[in-house]
């Protein structure tokens, strides 16, 4: 196992997580004239089998990103296919679904814009330069969607850091509850954090 | 209903008749299954990648389809169950992501080739393969009659 963090720095990441998503709430409450909210409750580091032994069969919309800089990997952002739908609708402006590609893109927005702001709190907190590539966006079975991002670094890792994401906002029946799945290349957060090991002894 | 025994990625369990085989997330992974018709003796992998050669970490066998295939291999043969009995099923290597000029994201038709080769180099037959596309697939199979049941979001289920 490569990625020897421990609790300090996953939370740093989780409050990495909080700021980025007090930003993303902002932009995301701009963009469609409603109010949202977005925080972060957990940041954890799952080994590769355990990760889709829950049912995750459910249909889900992603955004993926490649991370340079400070961290490298790869990040995606997450949500319930009809949550993603929702969002992009209130993006768009609509009141139904606009074209499939125009609602594509726009959820694809919506990611960049939290990825992009998780990416800048880590930044910001660190001093190091994070970027991300632009989006590439899919649907499909969830399990599916993080198991492929997952073997992109699959050579040599054996686990992936979940950060789960709670988007609400005052318009909205129910909260929706997306995820941010950062997947480091092995050695890459070390890199992030080089006193990892002193810190938490 | 018989129990479910869940196979995670880059992991390997096995099975015999009354319990079923589930593996959920196969993107570009592949899905094998490898079974003896005589005494409903199963076993499936969940493999990410083709080659475990080019890594330079320790080897979880059951992520690469070489070093997987080789030990779903023994396993038949510790039981005593000869190779030539044995048959697969094997699903999965679609490719979900189009980075244009990454070569991570063509794991799929990568992992496909190299499962169907490293069989045929074993003289495995394949009597059954549902591969390749864009979707993601969840996989079952049931020991006593063989039966593979594919479930992906946009198709639904097929029965194999």
């Amino acid at each position: 196992m490569s990625y020897e963090i421990g609790p300090v720095e996953l939370d740093f990441l989780k409050e990495a997580g909080n700021i980025g998503a007090g930003h993303a709430a902002t932009a995301l409450s701009k963009l469609t004239g409603r109010r949202m909210d977005m925080s972060v409750p957990s940041a954890s580091l799952i080994p590769f089998e355990d990760i889709l032994l829950d049912e995750e069969e459910e249909a889900a919309s992603a955004v993926v990103f490649k991370l340079s800089g400070a961290l490298t990997g790869w990040m995606i952002f997450m949500l319930p296919a009809a949550h993603a739908d929702r969002l992009a609708l209130q993006m768009t402006g609509g009141t139904h679904p606009a074209s499939v590609s125009l609602m594509q893109s726009a959820f694809a927005e919506a990611g960049n814009i939290v990825c992009g702001a998780y990416v800048s709190a880590v930044s910001d907190l660190t001093g190091k330069a994070l970027s991300l590539s632009p989006p590439q966006q899919a649907a499909d079975m969830k399990s599916a969607l993080i198991a492929e991002a997952l073997s992109a670094v699959a050579p040599e890792a054996d686990a992936a850091l979940m950060i789960d994401a709670c988007l609400t906002g005052d318009s909205l029946s129910s909260g929706m509850q997306g995820s941010l799945l950062i997947v480091p290349e092995p050695g890459s957060l070390q890199q992030l954090f080089p006193f990892a090991g002193e810190a938490n002894e | 209903m018989s129990e479910i025994i869940r196979v995670g990625m880059a992991d390997m369990k096995s099975a015999h008749a009354g319990k079923r085989l589930r593996t959920t997330g196969l993107g570009s992974c592949v899905g094998i299954i490898i079974y003896d018709e005589k005494t409903s003796s199963a076993v499936m992998a969940h493999i990410m990648l083709p080659d475990s050669q080019n890594t330079s970490a320790p080897v979880k066998r059951a992520k690469f389809a070489d070093t997987a295939i080789e030990d779903m291999i023994n396993y038949f043969l510790g039981q005593r169950i000869p190779k030539h009995r044995l048959r697969a099923k094997i699903a999965g290597g679609a490719q979900m992501f189009s980075f244009s000029n990454s070569d991570t994201f063509r794991i799929g038709p990568r992992n496909t080739e190299a499962v169907k080769q490293l069989l045929s180099d074993a003289s495995i037959r394949i009597v059954f393969e549902d591969t390749g596309g864009t979707s993601g697939r969840t996989i079952e199979f049931n020991p006593e009659d063989q039966r593979l049941e594919i479930r992906t979001v946009h198709k639904g289920v097929v029965t194999a």
